[in-house]
């Protein structure tokens, strides 16, 4: 038996490539919107304050733009979430460093004040893991999002009780009057778009 | 009783997924399902993916935090810088 998965999937360009247009505007608008929550929790993540955590957001997309068009593709998951976490990381270390290097003879009392505050800080240690894993729950919310509207209430129901709660199939099948066969076509359906709509924002080379 | 006394061919799954079916022979290939674990494990990996990581769906459970004011500022601002 041959599944070849990819196969099956439908063809459009990814969120990535489209985001180098910068005539793309709507591409550009649901890339803000899948990342900012992440890299804004990121950096509030290292008691960032929020006004900064949001200055400090936007010069991550800033570079993000600049730069894009130098990122190379690759059909591995997991390099753009890499370089974007560079990225952010670079940001929060040079926003960390100027704080705590306070102006030689400025006698500014408000930024001693502050460091004697804080005198345990320290650059963070690497979270790729921990990145990683809100990277993909944003991504699995976002995708999820979308897809939901497709799909009439039992479909969703059948595989969100599957899939995401681990509920038994005859048993989700009962609860909400189906065959057991026809909660694995919901289920399935609704992965397969899922799976699309995370391919369609990560992207491959088609 | 399934009306198939073979398994449908792939592509028959394949369709399946994209919607791309009658009511009638989908009907016929969710009755196979409920006879043919091994039918199951075909659609299932069609869905799934036999070549990528799979999709950890479990992160879902957790509601995702709602949009801080200072957050939606960034969203609408980076937002309009195209």
């Amino acid at each position: 038996m041959t599944v070849r998965s990819r196969d099956d999937l439908t063809t459009h360009p990814s969120l990535l490539l489209r985001i180098r247009d910068p005539r793309d505007h709507d591409a550009w608008v649901r890339f803000v919107t899948l990342y900012a929550p992440l890299i804004f929790r990121f950096l509030r993540r290292h008691r960032i304050q929020e006004a900064d955590a949001a200055d400090l957001s936007q010069e991550v997309f800033s570079a993000v733009a600049m730069w894009i068009d130098r990122l190379r593709y690759d059909p591995q998951r997991g390099m753009f979430r890499s370089w974007l976490f560079a990225i952010t990381r670079h940001k929060l270390l040079n926003h960390i460093n100027r704080e705590q290097i306070p102006d030689v003879g400025s006698g500014d009392t408000r930024i001693q004040r502050r460091l004697e505050a804080e005198p345990a800080r320290e650059p963070p240690l690497p979270e790729d893991r921990v990145w990683d894993e809100e990277y993909e729950m944003c991504l699995l919310h976002w995708a999820a999002e979308k897809v939901q509207v497709d799909f009439h209430g039992r479909t969703w129901q059948a595989f969100w009780q599957t899939r995401v709660e681990g509920k038994q199939t005859e048993a989700v099948a009962e609860a909400l009057g189906m065959t057991p066969g026809a909660v694995y076509i919901a289920k399935c359906r609704v992965l397969k778009k899922l799976r699309e709509e995370v391919w369609i924002v990560e992207g491959i080379p088609r | 009783m399934s009306e198939y006394t073979n398994c449908p061919d792939i592509a028959q799954w394949r369709d399946l997924l994209a919607g791309r079916m009658l009511t009638k022979t989908q009907q016929a290939l969710e009755d196979h399902l409920g006879d043919c674990p091994r039918c199951i494990q075909v659609l299932e990996a069609l869905a799934e993916g036999m070549d990528d990581p799979p999709l950890k769906l479990e992160l879902l459970r957790s509601p995702p935090p709602p949009v801080e004011p200072e957050l939606e500022r960034v969203i609408q601002n980076v937002s309009q810088t195209r």
